[in-house]
């Protein structure tokens, strides 16, 4: 740990300062929310829903801090590569240094919510602690995951491409687990479901935690898809480039994307939701301000995206612009390439959201909420995108800098 | 064709070059010569417009281009100039004929137009079985072809070429000369090129050698 923060630069200090500050947040705001969970008052309970649906983003920021800071921290992990340390002592150091962070974040919230609630309930603190601590361990392992510093000093991303067949696994695992209990509490297979109500709720917790993520990174597939169909079909060289980029590496674009999807589906689905009940608008209002802010929070990560692809892009764009190509069409490039990947994962991810709410209440979903619900599905994939390609248009400045010709002279 | 007159460059303290003066005519074949650090790739990004000069003037055609604005530089680059570096510098996410084919879509040329194009390019230049495949799966000399096939595709006036066999084996840096100096020959382009290998030099047909900036000699081969 010594030896991984010294020589430590501004932007690594305002870097570990984001991770425990976002780890003090996310502690702060789970507390809260579970002091909150009262199973006789439904109003209560959404509220916290919506608190953990803040937590969510502000977890993801976390995320995304440490991944940037992988970026910052490679000649110092190449040099510690020189002096004999394997990628094992690599990966630990970043580790331990993304638990630190998140535990000494996590201890100050969990201070200032027992000084907030000195009468409320205190039981959770100390599992909250924990597994903040733990996920800042594991954000910071797989933050280095992909940088692999040789002892050389030359350092590399490793890229995940194309999908995977477990993505798709995961989703079908988390399905059995959500229908299994299901069918048995309906008698289909003559075996109550283990441990009664308890064992049904906590199958189904689980597995729609799996779909979750399942569908997340099935996201893979559906953006390889798209844009391989939009190279095939584009006019423009701008398309080409950027279709053929995102369709090279699309679980990138996936793990960058999955924020959004993850907001656009829950929006869709609140918005279904909203259409057929008129009362608790207070948690609705909250439950939309938790869904502004993972949207804005996914912006983190679609701009951490966007400076490793400036990275990996930077030599074959240099030498593009050094041919001619002027800085405005590989501009363009980076827009396409946010709209080729948001866009199928958007409209999907606001269909399915929407389906979610409605195929479940069948009968009872009325024909004119439809409506809403439709018009809301809508709005939520094109604030998706758009988030997503104003990212890109924000991205220009790091664009300018990548195209600098010494890129070439290595 | 091309002049360039008292250029001088530097990179804080360190002077690349020192007031250095050349002129390339039309299909000349110029080798720029000298040790490591001796400005030759610095003169060449000059005369290629991709950097400016502190001061001295880049004349094409009795024209100046190192006062020019940068869309204005841009566009002379991308319709009168082809640049081939030491590693090719292809996309490696779009195939061989894509890359080849970008420089003209780039210039709204149809997409249909510019790889048949690609396809013809790749043929002259021996590569056309590689037109599939992407830049990953290439030899270095094969991807060094692509990348010549690259810029001579949108017929440019002056190709400069960036150590371009640096990377490669003799055999393959033989490969590559040929390629290059014959289609450039066949369609009188000019070629400038940055060596430190006399080999490859002895192509072109003219060399002149640059120490710490400025012209040491100039000779015909």
């Amino acid at each position: 740990m010594r030896m991984l923060n010294r020589g430590r630069s501004r932007t690594e200090r305002v870097r570990a300062l984001l991770v425990a500050a976002g780890a003090g947040a996310a502690t702060l705001l789970i507390c809260t929310a579970v002091s909150l969970v009262d199973t006789r008052n439904e109003g209560s309970s959404l509220t916290a829903l919506a608190l953990t649906l803040l937590a969510l983003p502000v977890a993801g920021l976390v995320h995304q801090a440490n991944r940037l800071a992988s970026a910052t921290r490679e000649r110092r992990l190449a040099g510690l590569r020189l002096a004999g340390a394997t990628p094992r002592d690599v990966r630990l150091l970043s580790a331990l240094e993304g638990g630190w962070l998140a535990l000494s974040g996590s201890l100050a919230g969990a201070l200032i919510y027992l000084i907030t609630h000195l009468s409320g309930p205190m039981v959770q603190v100390p599992v909250v602690l924990i597994l903040v601590t733990l996920s800042g361990v594991v954000s910071g392992a797989r933050a280095g995951r992909h940088v692999i510093s040789s002892p050389l000093g030359l350092v590399r991303r490793s890229r995940l491409r194309g999908p995977r067949k477990t993505d798709l696994l995961l989703t079908v695992a988390g399905v059995g687990l959500v229908v299994l209990p299901l069918l048995m509490t309906k008698g289909y297979f003559r075996i109550p479901v283990p441990f009664g109500g308890y064992g049904l709720a906590v199958s189904m917790a689980a597995g729609l935690v799996l779909v979750l993520f399942g569908v997340t990174l099935a996201t893979t597939w559906l953006i390889r898809l798209y844009a391989r169909r939009a190279g095939r079909r584009a006019r423009s060289p701008e398309m080409l480039l950027a279709a053929r980029l995102v369709e090279a590496d699309p679980r990138a674009w996936a793990r960058a994307l999955s924020v959004v999807s993850l907001t656009v589906f829950f929006a869709a689905a609140a918005g279904a939701q909203q259409a057929g009940v008129g009362a608790y608008w207070h948690a609705h209002a909250l439950v939309d301000l938790a869904l502004l802010v993972a949207l804005v929070t996914s912006a983190v990560a679609l701009v951490v995206h966007q400076a490793e692809e400036l990275i990996d892009h930077q030599r074959s764009f240099a030498a593009l612009a050094a041919s001619g190509v002027p800085e405005r069409a590989l501009g363009a490039v980076l827009v396409r390439q946010a709209f080729v990947a948001a866009l199928p994962v958007c409209a999907v991810a606001a269909l399915v959201g929407t389906l979610a709410v409605i195929l479940p209440l069948g009968d009872i979903y009325q024909v004119r909420w439809l409506g809403w619900a439709g018009a809301r599905a809508v709005a939520v994939a094109g604030i998706g995108v758009l988030a997503a390609v104003l990212v890109a248009l924000a991205a220009r400045p790091l664009l300018r800098g990548a195209l600098r010709l010494d890129k070439l002279r290595a | 064709m091309l002049e360039a007159r008292g250029l001088v460059k530097s990179y804080g303290k360190a002077l690349a070059l020192t007031g250095v003066s050349l002129e390339i005519a039309e299909g000349e074949i110029l080798a720029i010569t000298g040790p490591s650090g001796s400005g030759k790739s610095t003169l060449l990004h000059c005369l290629a417009g991709i950097i400016r000069p502190e001061s001295g003037e880049v004349v094409l055609d009795g024209k100046r281009i190192d006062t020019l604005a940068e869309a204005e530089l841009t566009r002379l680059r991308r319709e009168n100039f082809g640049v081939v570096f030491q590693f090719g510098e292809l996309v490696p996410e779009l195939t061989a004929a894509e890359n080849v084919a970008l420089p003209m879509l780039f210039n709204r040329r149809d997409r249909q137009a510019s790889m048949s194009v690609a396809a013809d390019w790749l043929d002259r230049l021996g590569v056309s079985d590689c037109a599939g495949q992407r830049p990953g799966e290439l030899s270095g000399g094969q991807l060094q072809r692509v990348a010549v096939a690259r810029a001579l595709a949108t017929e440019p006036r002056v190709i400069f070429a960036d150590e371009p066999t640096g990377a490669l084996d003799t055999l393959g840096g033989e490969q590559v000369m040929s390629a290059l100096l014959g289609a450039a020959r066949a369609s009188n382009t000019a070629v400038v090129l940055v060596t430190h290998d006399n080999r490859v030099a002895a192509y072109a047909d003219r060399e002149i050698t640059l120490r710490d900036g400025a012209v040491l000699t100039g000779v015909t081969p």
